[in-house]
């Protein structure tokens, strides 16, 4: 598909981009450290991933291959949205396919696949601060990330056990990125939290209405908070996708009729349908 | 108090500690040492600037001038003013207690009574939710609220449950000094005497330094050692408590003196 | 020689009273008043009503302060003039040697009878128990029954409240005992029990200061008498 040459290449101007951009270095460069930076507005609401957008915009050129996914799925309206966003503005060359894309935009699912060096992860935030549930003050929170005064972390995990008897955060599962800064990983589900641990491929997190950047380097520790009696764990399940039938895949439960009829089925589209082809094989 | 007094060193030495808004002054010029054990009250009207004080020595506000030693546990007295943020944080939630006169300044009401409690453990590093757990039962039965309550949030409690709740918040790291701003300050008077026993009980028991700023004299005699009396930013009179109320030399100290009714 | 024997110097003692509120009114209560108490002596003081006894018994403490003068007491074998002296040095003073039975117990909520009598000597060190145990003995010999001593003297009369003051004061062996009135409010028994005890710490070395109003109880404790003057006009 030809660009639109109204625009500029990826909508924002190239001083933005720059902008963006030293936002994003200084991030790569503090791992997990939340930069600020000069929010634009954008064609499309906040919440709809104004920030992963526009770390896209910035890092993105013409000879990348561009998948935007939304809870893991290429084909909601969010995903496809920002997809022809691309395609019109920068005219690049988009795909369903993880293994296939060079830049991945994401929102709340971290791909099945495992991610290589040369290719950049994107996820939209909607809160980039992991402090924010117990502590409203944003001066506080700053000087708690500059002190490294995390106990306050724990608070929030002794009450889910306090309440449910086991750590009940399912999804922004808190991490502690380097040793160094606490990170809420944006709402990704707590199954996805491994993956960021060591991944080869860079991971930034664009927050738009916060007007936040942060970054995980390539490679870069991750852990999940936890205590000792009550280790980190991830969810699983005793089914098997309906459709392809992966046994290590994040599952949603789909509702298939009114009389409590129900399935579970991968989250993540792409990989699902590769698990299918190769069954076919 | 302690019994040893010769060989040792005074928990927090202050000297000269001056305090101004501009042409206000806030505290002018204070110097006391606070000993081991040692309970003082500082007292006053609203304004005579107490609670200046009070938040300078406990470095929540950098003094004009002056310096104020503490006696750290590893390394001997050092200046709390030239310590970095982070040590006079860290201080702040380990070493140190503030109590509030307002619980909700001092407690989280977003959670409940035992992550009240158990935050400052988990603040130093206590990662086993068992032994933060108990804890945190342990320290509710000493201040009297029952361990039964432990989930529920602090709204639910009683005000007088509220601070001592936030006592307990406080001491759980075994603090060696403890400010308090008028603790007792809007309780009823029943609820006041319980509190003020239960004060009185843990700061014996535990050995703690406290710096208490009061306006009532009753609190005073209750619980000080000793007494410094504020007018306009100044120190008008010092001394034992029973000295300072039983023979109060400056006029103001005894319009204050004068001014209580004898219960 | 009997000076080795003095435990307490008075100098020059003379108090003041600056009353600010009254338009800086002085008072001169005491004036020049020097003695000096030995172990196992036992001193009234006595003279008219007003004359100053009881400013001068709380002096003794420290309690009220001194306009001037000196006043030397036999601390840990050594002299330390409390009149001006630190919060510390008297804090040490009343803990180890001077011991003060005031005319009123005052009264905590909540603390039980046998912590009150026992805390003077926790404060010097003593273990709960050893402690406990002797204020159990002396609230024993002051006739207060064992039923009351988990309670708070808050309840009770006046006389048992003054048992409970006493039992204070003789918990720890102080070398100097000052007593304001100990005998008023009590029986014919208890008054006999507590002029036993005075005179069995006096006879052991302590040096003993009091106010007796009650004449049968100075005559059989007292050694000696100090009589203030009746107070000048200011």
């Amino acid at each position: 598909m030809e660009r639109e040459k109204a625009y500029n290449f990826a909508y924002l101007d190239e001083q933005t981009k720059r902008m963006i951009r030293r936002a994003i270095l200084k991030a790569v460069a503090i791992p997990g450290y939340q930069v600020p930076f000069a929010s634009r507005e954008m064609p499309m609401p906040y919440g709809w991933g104004t920030g992963g957008v526009q770390v896209t915009a910035s890092v993105l050129g013409q000879d990348d291959v561009l998948k935007v996914i939304d809870q893991g799925a290429d084909d909601t309206t969010n995903a496809v949205s920002i997809r022809k966003f691309f395609k019109k503005t920068a005219g690049v060359e988009t795909t369903t396919e993880t293994g296939r894309a060079s830049v991945i935009q994401t929102r709340h699912r971290v791909p099945e696949d495992e991610l290589r060096p040369d290719q950049i992860l994107v996820y939209q935030v909607p809160i980039p601060e992991p402090l924010r549930f117990l502590e409203p003050r944003e001066t506080e929170t700053r000087t708690m990330h500059a002190l490294e005064e995390y106990g306050l972390m724990h608070v929030k995990l002794y009450e889910d056990i306090s309440r449910h008897g086991h750590i009940a955060t399912t999804y922004a599962y808190p991490v502690h990125v380097n040793a160094r800064y606490m990170m809420d990983p944006s709402p990704i589900p707590k199954f996805d939290n491994p993956k960021l641990h060591r991944m080869a491929a860079l991971q930034l997190f664009g927050a738009g209405r916060e007007k936040r950047i942060y970054a995980v380097p390539p490679h870069t520790q991750v852990h999940s908070l936890d205590f000792d009696d009550h280790p980190f764990e991830v969810q699983k399940w005793d089914k098997a996708c309906a459709i392809c039938g992966a046994e290590d895949s994040f599952l949603d439960e789909i509702i298939t009729d009114d009389a409590g009829g129900r399935m579970f089925v991968c989250s993540d589209t792409d990989y699902c349908n590769r698990q299918c082809e190769g069954v076919a094989k | 108090m302690s019994t040893q007094r010769d060989t040792e060193l005074p928990i927090l030495a202050v000297e000269g500690v001056s305090k101004s808004y501009g042409e206000q002054i806030g505290c002018a010029d204070i110097s006391f040492d606070l000993w081991p054990g040692e309970v003082l009250a500082i007292v006053g009207e609203s304004g005579s600037g107490k609670t200046t004080l009070l938040n300078c020595l406990s470095a929540q506000l950098l003094p004009d001038r002056g310096r104020a030693r503490y006696s750290m546990r590893a390394d001997g007295l050092r200046d709390i003013y030239d310590m970095t943020e982070a040590e006079r944080r860290f201080l702040m939630r380990t070493d140190w207690a503030f109590v509030h006169q307002n619980p909700r300044d001092g407690l989280r009401m977003t959670v409940s009574a035992g992550a009240n409690v158990g935050e400052r453990l988990m603040a130093i590093g206590q990662r086993h939710y068992g032994n933060i757990r108990a804890s945190a039962v342990d320290w509710l039965e000493k201040v009297e609220v029952d361990a039964g309550r432990i989930d529920h949030s602090p709204r639910t409690f009683s005000g007088g449950m509220q601070q001592r709740l936030q006592i307990a918040r406080n001491l759980v790291t075994g603090p060696r000094l403890v400010f308090m701003d008028e603790p007792t300050g809007g309780l009823d008077v029943s609820v006041q005497a319980r509190l003020l026993d239960l004060i009185r009980g843990l700061v014996t028991r535990l050995q703690l330094s406290v710096i208490i700023v009061t306006h009532d004299l009753a609190v005073a005699r209750l619980l000080a050692h000793r007494m410094m009396v504020m007018r306009n930013g100044h120190v008008v009179e010092e001394g034992l408590t029973d000295q300072v109320l039983d023979d109060p030399q400056h006029a103001y100290t005894q319009l204050l003196v004068s001014s209580v009714l004898q219960a | 020689m009997s000076e080795q024997r003095d435990m307490l110097r008075a100098e020059g003692l003379a108090k003041t009273f600056t009353l600010h509120l009254k338009d800086g009114l002085r008072l001169a209560v005491l004036k020049d008043m020097s003695f000096a108490v030995k172990s196992d002596e036992a001193i009234a003081l006595t003279g008219p009503s007003g004359s100053g006894k009881s400013t001068l018994m709380r002096m003794l403490y420290a309690n009220y302060r001194c306009s001037t003068g000196a006043l030397n007491v036999r601390h840990k074998g050594e002299w330390v003039n409390i009149a001006g002296a630190s919060a510390q040095i008297v804090t040490a003073v009343r803990q180890e040697t001077i011991g003060y039975v005031s005319q009123f117990l005052r009264v905590i909520p909540r603390v039980s009878t046998l912590q009150v009598v026992a805390e003077p000597l926790i404060e010097r060190g003593a273990c709960e128990q050893v402690a406990e145990r002797r204020a159990g003995d002396l609230l024993e010999r002051l006739n207060i029954p064992e039923t009351l001593w988990g309670l708070s003297p808050v309840t009770f009369s006046g006389g048992e409240q003054q048992r409970v003051n006493i039992a204070r004061g003789f918990a720890a062996p102080y070398p100097i005992l000052l007593l304001d009135e100990p005998t008023a409010s009590l029986d014919a028994k208890n008054r006999q029990v507590v002029i036993d005890m005075i005179v069995e710490a006096r006879d052991a070395g302590t040096a003993v200061i009091g106010i007796f109003h009650d004449a049968q109880a100075r005559d059989a404790v007292c050694t000696r008498e100090i009589k203030l003057p009746e107070r000048a006009a200011a």
